[in-house]
């Protein structure tokens, strides 16, 4: 369930593999029991998710990382940019997930994800 | 500090409950209790626990037959109608909000009670006279007074509530190293603005000052999230009947409010009191010697 990466769709979709690799150190320590789609397409973590991740486009995860806050979040919640699929109140408990690993992410993820995040 | 003058004590009020009573119906119990519920047991159903509620609150008030209660910020009027109904005695609930009035009085004629009760439109602050009540419940207020104006809601059921009184108050509190954040700062923002929960040192220190006994403390914060937990089911399901009400906007920021309430009441964010409270005098207080007979 650990350090395994998403499996992503369409394989040959260049932004979903990168997508892949921004939610792969995001939750790399995470229970990987739920899946993530953006617009058209998917990271799969579990064929048995608790909840999926519905993100509207690429660009909404752009600026929701790049302005991380759970007011930003809230408002595009409610514009319905992202939302979650299945058992809401366990998808939203993610946000402690993101909050810890902030503090773990290492110098060489942070650039990893800065260089995939600007390329999405 | 927020300032929590009158003015905008009512506009706070009126944003968050005269949205329209037909939607809070769409995800509280039928009693239209908007307050922390009390499950005897896992699996108890809203509605049970919102009485169940009622009922321990009644029987830590020691209800009696003819007796007077005064209940701030009585809501649309759920425990005044079960007080009244199975304990006899007499009501007047005051709230800050237009369609709560309406809508308690309407369901107190509806139940026979209206020589019984009676709610008004209100501040707490408006309300006259010297030991006027044999009781005092306040369910849900004290997060909207503010830090302000504790002393003086304090010292105003002091002086309202008879020397063989008893004062319930039941309400949100936060952690005493609290501080503002993005999360709660959008949660003033856009549902529930001015509210400032008092941790539960304050609560009880402010009673102290006011010449309070302090006789019980009770922390429900494990029945205030299956509570929300409860109506984000239930908004949930009442979706496409949400609509005729609101806009998806507003219901999604109803969703995110309450099930974000359930998780900070989970994680020990929020927390949920009941803190029973006497006058303080020179001789016993008007209160069995041990607790048994509320769970009797």
């Amino acid at each position: 369930m650990f350090y395994t990466s998403a499996e992503v769709r369409p394989p040959e979709d260049k932004t979903a593999r990168r997508l892949g690799g921004i939610a792969d150190i995001l939750f790399r320590y995470s229970r990987k029991d739920f899946n993530i789609r953006v617009g058209g397409r998917e990271l799969r973590y579990t064929n048995n998710p608790r909840f999926v991740v519905r993100i509207d486009s690429p660009g909404t995860i752009r600026r929701l990382l790049l302005r991380a806050n759970q007011y930003a979040a809230a408002e595009a919640y409610v514009e319905g940019e992202w939302d979650i699929e299945g058992d809401l109140l366990e998808g939203l408990r993610t946000k402690n997930t993101l909050a810890d690993r902030a503090d773990t992410l290492q110098t060489g993820e942070k650039l990893k994800l800065l260089v995939k995040i600007f390329l999405l | 500090m927020l300032r929590h003058t009158r003015a905008r004590d009512r506009h706070s009020i009126a944003h968050h409950y005269d949205i329209s009573n037909d939607f809070y119906g769409l995800f509280l119990d039928p009693n239209m209790a908007y307050t922390c519920a009390y499950f005897l047991e896992e699996e108890t159903d809203l509605e049970r626990a919102q009485l169940a509620k009622f009922e321990h609150i009644a029987r830590k008030l020691r209800l009696k037959p003819y007796q007077s209660l005064l209940d701030i910020g009585c809501g649309w009027g759920s425990f005044i109608v079960h007080a009244c109904k199975h304990y006899g005695i007499t009501a007047h609930g005051v709230t800050l909000s237009r369609q709560q009035a309406n809508y308690a009085n309407d369901w107190i004629r509806r139940e026979g009670l209206e020589d019984q009760a009676l709610v008004e439109y209100r501040d707490y602050r408006d309300l006259v006279g010297e030991a006027q009540y044999d009781r005092v419940s306040a369910i849900g207020i004290v997060e909207h007074v503010g830090y302000r104006n504790l002393a003086r809601y304090f010292h105003g059921i002091q002086r309202l509530l008879k020397d063989n009184g008893l004062f319930l108050n039941h309400g949100i509190s936060r952690a005493r190293e609290w501080r503002p954040n993005p999360g709660s700062d959008w949660i003033s923002d856009k549902v529930f603005p001015e509210g400032e929960p008092p941790s539960l040192s304050t609560v009880i220190t402010q009673l102290e000052d006011t010449a309070f006994e302090v006789q019980d403390v009770e922390d429900l914060r494990a029945h205030y999230a299956k509570t929300c937990a409860e109506w984000v089911k239930r908004l949930q399901r009442n979706h496409e009947a949400c609509l005729r009400h609101v806009d998806e906007q507003t219901y999604r920021t109803w969703i995110l409010y309450l099930a974000m309430s359930s998780i900070y009441f989970e994680e020990g964010q929020i927390f949920l009191y009941q803190v029973l409270a006497t006058k303080r005098m020179e001789r016993f207080a008007p209160v069995p010697l041990t607790r048994e007979d509320i769970y009797a």
